[in-house]
């Protein structure tokens, strides 16, 4: 894998001629379409078209470059640097513009803002927010719910999720599909599931997220493609 | 491909960038921590801590540093997770569920100050910090993982594990202590001790005490044992009135029906923790 020490420490050291930050800025934007790609939604990736425009990547790299020179004490100071560190640096900026619902757009960055005088003068309040974008709460709590159902998948046997289906249907009064099994067998073996599901969910797992949102999840990635 | 686990994708993203202890650097710019600050720790990915209360002991300063973190899909839990936006330094954070006790030169040295937050938000996070849970799922394998790269920073060799660790892996034993040295305690001279400090905590040799004042059981004297002395016959007194005596079960150990005293630092201060021969 690449080893980006030498490149970010020519940016640093204000060392880096511009064909080597052309390079390394187009770098930067592979890299967001990796992460765009790979740990978010083609529908954020669509609102970063819609706010941004064409040159949404450009934009984002320039703003890893702002992240790395605020970081520079340990940028410098890594003996390697490989391309997950930028990744997830990518990944932190993405989530950040979605926190903000798009509102802190910004066609370029500004190095400025970290010069030291400022930092030391500006005693800069920080905030704990309070109301946070729908599209930002949604993205999080689809995540946590796709990695539980994902768990529930891995863990329960297709006699269990069949059990967990038929039982969820019921509850949501929908149609149930065609169970090989009696009513009351149907209870016994949910009866039998219940301390299972318990671990693998564990209540704080739903704490704030609601059960109908989790139930259409199970249903769209378990109950649907139950054969 | 947009691979649906997004939450091990991203766990395993940060895993593999991190070896089993935390490289940490020297801030180039040393500024002293004071309360209520937001730091950076110097090393990739970054930690962030909340420095939420400050404790003196031994001439040394003490803080106890909330963590937070910038892996958002990892460290929420829920709407209620509190969320820090830094703009000017395009970052997010998220509050992780505990917190660590780091010495103020550890942070002079390792951490960059970003800014103040204001005491309610100061509340809020560490009313966060205190009540939510681990959750059982890849977002606890991750937090739990960061508590033990963080413990051996916390300042207290004693305090091997933190405490939510030790929460996590043992339940504390609990005990009550007898009403005959509650009453004594409270009539002795330790009843009109000058309320010299408010923050009511001593390390002693081989142990670290603090007292917890809980609207619903009283004061809560809470000791951290050392781990080597699991499984070993012990004594704990104050002042040569036996609190406990026995084999050690757990490293932490509650006791309740506390005598009520303005202050407990010279009480504290009275602790003796033996091994039995």
């Amino acid at each position: 894998m690449r080893n980006y020490k030498q490149v970010i420490e020519k940016l640093l050291t204000n060392q880096i001629n511009s064909k080597e930050y052309q390079s390394f800025s187009h770098a930067l934007e592979r890299i967001f379409k990796q992460a765009l790609k790979t740990h978010f939604t083609l529908d954020v990736e669509k609102l970063f078209l819609k706010f941004y425009g064409p040159d949404y990547l450009k934009a984002l790299a320039s703003e890893l470059i702002f992240k790395i020179v605020s970081k520079k004490d340990s940028f410098l100071k890594m003996p390697y640097i490989s391309e997950k560190y930028l990744l997830i640096t990518a990944l932190s900026i993405i989530y950040f513009h979605l926190s903000s619902g798009f509102k802190i757009v910004e066609k370029e960055v500004n190095l400025d803002d970290l010069s030291l005088t400022q930092e030391e003068d500006k005693e800069q309040e920080i905030r704990v927010e309070g109301l946070l974008p729908p599209v930002f709460v949604n993205f999080l709590e689809d995540s946590a719910l796709s990695h539980l159902v994902l768990s529930l998948k891995e863990k329960l046997t297709k006699k269990e999720l069949e059990t967990l289906c038929w039982y969820l249907d019921k509850a949501y009064k929908q149609n149930p599909k065609e169970v090989k099994a009696s009513a009351d067998a149907l209870y016994k073996r949910w009866e039998r599931l219940k301390p299972k599901l318990k671990k693998i969910l564990g209540e704080e797992v739903l704490d704030g997220t609601s059960a109908e949102k989790l139930f259409y999840v199970i249903k769209s990635e378990i109950c649907d493609k139950l054969s | 491909m947009r691979k649906k686990d997004r939450l091990l994708r991203e766990w395993e993203l940060y895993k593999s960038l991190r070896g089993k202890e935390l490289q940490i650097f020297t801030v180039s710019t040393k500024i002293p921590p004071k309360l209520n600050e937001l730091r950076e720790l110097c090393t990739l990915p970054p930690i962030y801590f909340a420095l939420t209360e400050e404790l003196s002991f031994d001439q040394v300063k003490l803080y106890k540093a909330l963590v937070l973190t910038e892996e958002i899909g990892l460290g929420w839990l829920n709407p209620e997770t509190p969320i820090i936006k830094l703009p000017r330094l395009k970052t997010l954070l998220v509050a992780l569920p505990f917190w660590v006790y780091l010495d103020e030169n550890f942070l002079l040295n390792h951490t960059k100050k970003l800014g103040v937050l204001n005491e309610d938000d100061i509340h809020h996070l560490e009313d966060y910090a205190e009540r939510a849970r681990i959750p059982q799922d890849i977002r606890g394998e991750y937090i739990r993982f960061l508590m033990k790269l963080l413990s051996p920073y916390n300042t207290e060799s004693i305090l091997t594990y933190l405490e939510k660790l030790e929460e996590y892996q043992f339940t504390p034993s609990v005990f009550a202590i007898s009403d005959d040295i509650k009453t004594y305690f409270e009539s002795s001279h330790y009843a009109f001790a000058m309320a010299a400090s408010s923050k009511n905590m001593h390390k002693g040799t081989n142990f670290f005490a603090i007292v917890e004042k809980n609207p619903e059981i009283g004061p809560k004297l809470t000791l951290y044992l050392p781990q080597d002395y699991l499984g070993q016959k012990i004594t704990i007194k104050v002042a040569n009135n036996v609190l406990f005596e026995g084999t050690l079960e757990t490293t932490r150990l509650e006791f309740t029906n506390l005598p009520e005293l303005p202050d407990y630092t010279s009480w504290l201060e009275a602790i003796d923790v033996d091994l039995s021969v």
